[in-house]
Formats: C-alpha cells, structure tokens, sequence
C-alpha cells in the first residue's frame, strides 16, 4: 500500500460518509504525481480540506514519497488530520 | 478497604433482615428499570447500560430454541457462588472497594497485554484472588475505587513481592460510562467485558433485589461474539453454538414463590434482568461473589431451574452503537413547545459537555464543545448512535431531536512511541478504538500497512466497522472475518476498488 493510496482512501472514505464534498485534479497540486496513480482527484480533495500533506510545506511542491509503502504512524496521522478537518 | 467477602455485620441480624425484606416481595413486585447496582459509594454503570436494562419486554432471538438445546435443556442452574471453601479457596469471584488515596502499583502483563489497559492500578497487595492466594483457576481480582468511580479487573493475577502484579489480561471500567472495549478485545473476562457487574452480591439479596443482569458460563461456545460481548474464545464456527454476549432470560412462566428467600432473588433477577453469557466454563453456572452469609442450602435448590426454563432474548433492538454499554431505552421525547427539538447530551469516560441537553429551536445549530477531565482525552461524537465527528467542538442542525454522546478515554500508551513527540493522532484514535497494537503492546511506528489493515481503521473511523455488505474479492487468504467485512464496506462504498 502506497502513499498516495493511502490518501485515495482516506478521501474517498471521507466522501462517501458525507464528510467532504469531490474535488476535481488540480496540475498544480504535487505535479509530480502523475495521473496514472489514479489517485490525482483523491488527493486534489484530501488538500482542499486538510491542507498541505504530511511532510510537504506547499502543495505545489513535489511530494517526493507518494509512491512509497505507507508506515502505521504516517496513515495514522493523515487519518487523523482529515477526520479533525470535515467540511466547515 | 472493604472486602466483599467476610463482612463483620451480624449473621443473625443479616438473616432476619433478608427474610423480612424477601418475604415483603410478591412475585414480579420488583421495580423495573430500577437505579443503578451500587457498590460503596459508587453506582455501578448508568442506569441505561447494557448491564442495567430489565429485558422482560424484549423479543425473543431467532435462534433461541437452537442454542438451548445447544446447552442441553436438562441443565440445571448452579450458583457459583456460597458461604465457606471449597478447594481451600473462597466460593465465587471475591471483590474489594478500596479509596481513591489506594496506592497504584504496576501490572505486568505475561499474555494479552495489547489488549489490555495498562498499570499502574490501585490493586492492594492482599487483594482477595479468586480460588484463594493458592488457587489454580482464573485467579480473578476485582477492585472498586469508589472515590474516583473506576473498576479494575485482572486475570490470572500472581502478587509480587515488591507489590506489582502479574496478570495475563486486565481492564479498568469507569463505572460513570457506557464504554466498550474494542471490538476483538478481551477484557479479564473472555467475552470482553467487565465481571463485578454480573455477579451477585450478598448486599444486594439484603436488600431484596438484584437489579442487573448476571454473568454466566457454558462449556461450548461459538467463534463469535453478540453486542455488548466484544470477544470470543472458541475455534468452533458452529452456530448452534450460543456466541458469547448471549443473553437469557427466566421465562415469567416460571413459578419461582416457592423457592427459599435468598435463592428467590437469583431467579427473579434472571426473570427481570437475564444473564450474559460471558465465559466458557461449567454449563449454567451463575457467577456471585462469596460471602459467609451466604445459605448454601438455599442456593443449591436453584438446580430446579434447567436451560429449558429460559429463553433468549434479543436485545439489537436496545442499541444504541455496537461501540457503546448505552442502551436506547427510549424515543427522544418530543419537546413540549411547539418549534423547538430535544437535545440529549450524554458523556462516556470523564468529560464533560457544554452547554449539554435541552430544547433547541427546531433548525437552529446547536454548538457543543467537549472537555476532557485530566488524564483523559475528547476521541469522538455518536450522534443517534453513530460516529459523527472527532473536533471537540460539534455543530449539529436541529431538525429533529437527537441523542448526542460524547466519547471520552484514557490514552493508551505504547511503549514504541518516543515520548519526546506529541502523538495526539495516536492517542485519539486509539481512544476512539480505531487504531490497535501489536499483540506485544508495541505499535509499529514504521512498520508498513496492508490495505486490509487500513481497511479496518477506516471503517472504524467512519462508523462502517459493524455494517456487513458481502465482499466480492477473491483473495481473502487467511485474513481475519471482522478484516475481511470491513474491507467489503469499503468495497461497498467505491472506497477499496480492487
């Protein structure tokens, strides 16, 4: 399980239980994760909400780790600051 | 220190006392949905926990006849619990209320410490140890801080000499909440929850009634466990078999008047309240604690009450979350001025809420905000029953009425985890029952994740943990059932796309 995957479902879930509302991609969101991660809207709607993802300062910087195995702390971490962001 | 066990009250007096109070009772003359059990000072659980509910009322469960003839119909019932020794040891599961000033020593755990909470606890050195300081069964202690309301419970408890304890798995209740423990946890008890409120007790027959269920144990059990049981100990999968949590209930056709006046007591709590099967162990056997006023004699004619005098009884009705002791014992009322909803506000663990319950105008957004007691931290909301968000300040739209909990708990240390950085993540979603450890207590900062395994913390964040739509993937392999469902859930809602 991927970074980024990890983040897909955590968007994903937050949508579905009515928390957060789709975001559509956005290029200028982490340019360097590319579209066939499948993951680009996921994660256009997991920074709307929560902001900058864990490690990264801006969200047009490169995210240097999305294709790296999740660890236990960073999932936990990235559950936690979109479960304390829901839609205002 | 109160010791449940050789109280200095007089017999004499105690005997009369019982008769007088028994013989008071006509059949069926107990109040239903009485106040609280309490123990010292302290209630035990609130009125509207799981424990606490009569079930005279309740519907019978599809498969009652199944798991009573399961049991065996001819099964009489057997009080575990008397007066004297037996084996040397004490008859029953002893108990001591201790004051909140009890020193707390540590408690090391030898077995299931990742599902334990850990030390230190306020267990006195000469704790009374079920079966006796030499016993070889379960070794139960059972502790009540009656000043700050908390229920410590260790199983298999060995004493050390620099006063630690040794225990293979322990659990601490606070008696003001309706709190669970994570669904696959055990507790010092095999089906996950806690024992003192099961048992019956020699102050409460005093007094003529038992107002709570009762604990109890059969040999054969199921891989499977029903709310408010939140694990199981068996590697049979056959359903006959009853699960653990099961609850049975004396049926009212029963004729109890004729029973002596203490063993009257048991029955009729088995009428009103049931008993919550909770253990695997000798077939229809009642769990009390042990004290010298006690009859035996008069215990012993509750073996004319066989498995065929019960039914079970079906208590999904009553929940409120598959997470919580809390019962929905009612409809929310309707507020009596016209445009305005009920509001219910509820805490589980020390916290409180402001500005609590009342009647808010109806669309109006009623603003909540939850504070934690020291020690403790806010993990979450259930709305109706439901998780519904995790900031301590929580607006709802009032529409209707609702019942709102705020879920409070204790952090639970991991030994991994540097105490240099603040790991409120951790904390919290371990608090809120979401995150779990390692079997050894460790939580593996760096280890990697499985998509099962985020699967299952997902769904317990959303509140999907318990929701069962199937799962169409192929390669289960030999993944966990509650794993496995989650991952359906999230397959379900176009989360997990394979």
């Amino acid at each position: 399980m991927l970074n980024v995957q990890a983040i897909s479902f955590i968007s994903r879930a937050m949508v579905a239980r009515g928390w957060w509302v789709a975001q559509t991609d956005d290029r200028r969101l982490y340019p360097n994760v590319p579209p066939s991660s499948g993951a680009r809207g996921d994660l256009a709607t997991y920074v709307h909400y929560v902001g900058p993802l864990l490690g990264t300062t801006a969200t047009t910087e490169g995210w240097d780790v999305w294709a790296e195995p999740v660890t236990r702390a960073w999932f936990a971490h990235a559950l936690w600051l979109a479960l304390t962001h829901p839609r205002p | 220190m109160r010791p449940g066990l050789h109280r200095p009250a007089p017999l004499l007096f105690g005997a009369v006392l019982v008769s007088l109070i028994v013989g008071l009772l006509s059949p069926g003359a107990l109040p239903m949905g009485a106040a609280s059990p309490q123990v010292g000072t302290a209630e035990v659980f609130p009125d509207d926990n799981i424990w606490n509910l009569p079930v005279t009322d309740l519907p019978v469960h599809p498969l009652s006849s199944t798991y009573l003839n399961n049991i065996g119909l001819g099964s009489g019932l057997k009080a575990d619990f008397g007066a004297g020794l037996w084996d040397g040891g004490p008859i029953g599961i002893p108990y001591i209320v201790v004051p909140g000033s009890q020193p707390k020593v540590p408690i090391h755990y030898t077995a299931y410490g990742d599902e334990s909470d850990p030390g230190p606890m306020p267990i006195p050195r000469d704790a009374p140890v079920e079966g006796g300081p030499a016993g070889d069964g379960d070794r139960h202690i059972l502790v009540i801080d009656e000043d700050n309301r908390i229920l410590y419970e260790l199983y298999n408890a060995w004493p050390n000499p620099d006063g630690s304890w040794n225990a293979d798995s322990g659990a601490a209740w606070s008696l003001d909440a309706n709190m669970l423990r994570p669904d696959g946890w055990t507790s010092a008890d095999a089906a996950g929850l806690p024992i003192f409120p099961g048992l019956a007790r020699y102050d409460e027959v005093a007094r003529g009634a038992i107002n709570h269920a009762l604990r109890f144990t059969i040999p054969r059990t199921q891989r499977a466990h029903l709310w408010p049981a939140r694990h199981d100990a068996s590697s049979s999968t056959d359903p006959a078999r009853p699960p653990m949590g099961l609850r049975l209930r004396l049926k009212g056709s029963v004729n109890i008047a004729a029973y002596p006046p203490q063993a009257r007591v048991v029955p009729q709590a088995l009428r009103d309240y049931g008993m919550i099967l909770a253990d695997n162990g000798s077939a229809m056997y009642v769990s009390g604690a042990p004290d010298d006023r006690w009859d035996n004699d008069d215990l012993r004619t509750l073996g004319g009450i066989n498995a065929a005098m019960f039914e079970a009884v079906d208590v999904s009705g009553v929940t409120v979350s598959p997470d919580s002791a809390q019962t929905r014992q009612s409809a929310i009322p309707a507020s009596p001025t016209p445009g305005q909803q009920t509001l219910i506000v509820t805490s589980e663990g020390r916290g409180s809420v402001t500005p609590g319950g009342g009647a808010v105008a109806t669309g109006a957004t009623a603003t909540l905000t939850a504070t934690p007691d020291a020690g403790w931290l806010f993990a979450r909301w259930l709305v109706d029953g439901r998780v519904a968000g995790y900031n301590p300040t929580f607006a709802l739209n009032m529409t209707t009425g609702h019942r709102v909990v705020a879920q409070f708990a204790q952090p639970h240390p991991y030994p991994d985890l540097p105490s240099t950085v603040p790991w409120a993540a951790i904390d919290h979603l371990a608090g809120a029952g979401v995150i779990r450890g390692y079997q050894d207590g460790t939580f593996g900062l760096a280890d990697t994740t499985l998509r099962a395994q985020m699967a299952a913390l997902i769904a317990r964040a959303v509140g999907w943990e318990d929701e069962d739509w199937g799962n169409g993937f192929s390669d289960r392999g030999e993944l966990d059932a509650a794993l496995w469902r989650n991952v359906g859930a999230l397959a379900h809602y176009d989360v997990a796309r394979g």
